[in-house]
């Protein structure tokens, strides 16, 4: 679990922000909410999750609630069977 | 905030607002001072006391305040925020400062009365916006209404043109982060009345956006092409029956210009 919010951790502070320490990311801050997350980001992040983790990510999938933190992610990749 | 989520910790906070405002405000009331200040001391100097010599005076004093009002807001962008770069920025990163405040520069001339003089002479619109840090070249032309939210990221060939009203923006802010990315034009690219320009928009050699056009984010117009619409798509005028049908009878296109 806390393995998997570290590698999201990683992969939305390198790619979606410039110059940003990892570091800078809380596993409760809401990623809509500052603006982080928008529809090109929610794409590559879920393109991301599918190609790079393997994880079967449907349009269904495709909730706010499953996508609004770090820990929701992670909460979202283990419904997923995600560890 | 959206509902029923943890607040925003990066906002801005209303104290931080008001305080960039305040040393806004004291930053352009300096310039306004400066840049009056000169060519009244001059016409001071000169003693210009009949009313004709005085007229004249003025109207060159108007041009040289306008000439130094421009000039310090070069000066201070160059010298207060030396480098911005493009990228994704939470707005307490050090690099959203310099664009985020350098927007506040461009704010002023906005403001002023001297931003229609800068738009439409050509010589003042070149110094100004090359001094700002865009790449143009003396045969750009905006027209009436015209502006370029960035020109420190902004690049553009030879005779380029921006139709009234047109707006060119290298950014956009959504909550707390703001995104920054370089618009540049090829040679002899026209921009409709009205237009919208996005980050990330690249546009080939002698391409048109129609007037009133929204040209998405990241939006590449490949060279000679047309683009209209809202969001903007590309046009092919020759396209199909209409296209075939016009070269059989011209007078179609007669019609449709009539219309």
């Amino acid at each position: 679990m806390s393995d998997t919010i570290e590698q999201l951790r990683t992969f939305i502070t390198t790619t979606f922000l410039s110059g940003e320490g990892v570091s800078t990311l809380r596993d409760e801050d809401d990623l809509l909410a500052i603006g982080i997350l928008d529809s090109y980001a929610l794409v590559e992040l879920v393109d991301y999750l599918r190609t790079d983790l393997d994880i079967d990510v449907g349009p269904e999938d495709i909730k706010l609630h499953n996508f609004r933190s770090l820990r929701a992610i992670a909460a979202f990749l283990r419904t997923k069977g995600r560890a | 905030m959206l509902a029923d989520g943890p607040p925003n910790r990066f906002a801005i906070r209303a104290g931080e607002l008001v305080l960039a405002d305040a040393v806004g405000l004291a930053i352009e009331g300096l310039l306004y001072f400066v840049s009056l200040a000169g060519p009244l001391a001059l016409l001071v100097q000169i003693g210009a006391d009949r009313p004709l010599i005085l007229l004249a005076a003025v109207l060159v004093g108007y041009l040289v305040a306008l000439v130094i009002f421009l000039g310090g807001i070069v000066v201070l962008r160059r010298v207060l925020f030396p480098s911005i770069v493009p990228g994704r920025f939470i707005i307490r990163n050090p690099n959203a400062l310099p664009p985020m405040l350098s927007a506040r520069l461009m704010a002023m001339v906005k403001r002023s009365p001297f931003v229609g003089m800068m738009r439409d002479v050509s010589f003042l619109r070149w110094a100004f916006l090359r001094g700002m840090g865009a790449r143009i070249d003396p045969t750009f032309v905006m027209v009436d209404g015209a502006f370029i939210e960035d020109p420190w990221l902004f690049s553009a060939g030879k005779n380029c043109v921006m139709g009234v009203g047109s707006l060119i923006s290298c950014h956009f802010a959504q909550h707390s982060v703001i995104t920054l990315e370089p618009v540049t034009l090829g040679d002899d690219v026209t921009i409709g009345a009205g237009a919208l320009i996005s980050p990330g928009v690249t546009i080939g050699d002698g391409a048109v956006v129609g007037a009133g056009a929204a040209v998405a984010r990241r939006t590449a117009i490949g060279p000679g092409e047309f683009w209209s619409g809202n969001p903007a798509r590309k046009i092919d005028l020759f396209a199909g029956d209409r296209g075939a049908s016009a070269v059989k009878d011209p007078s179609i296109i007669k019609e449709q210009l009539k219309a």
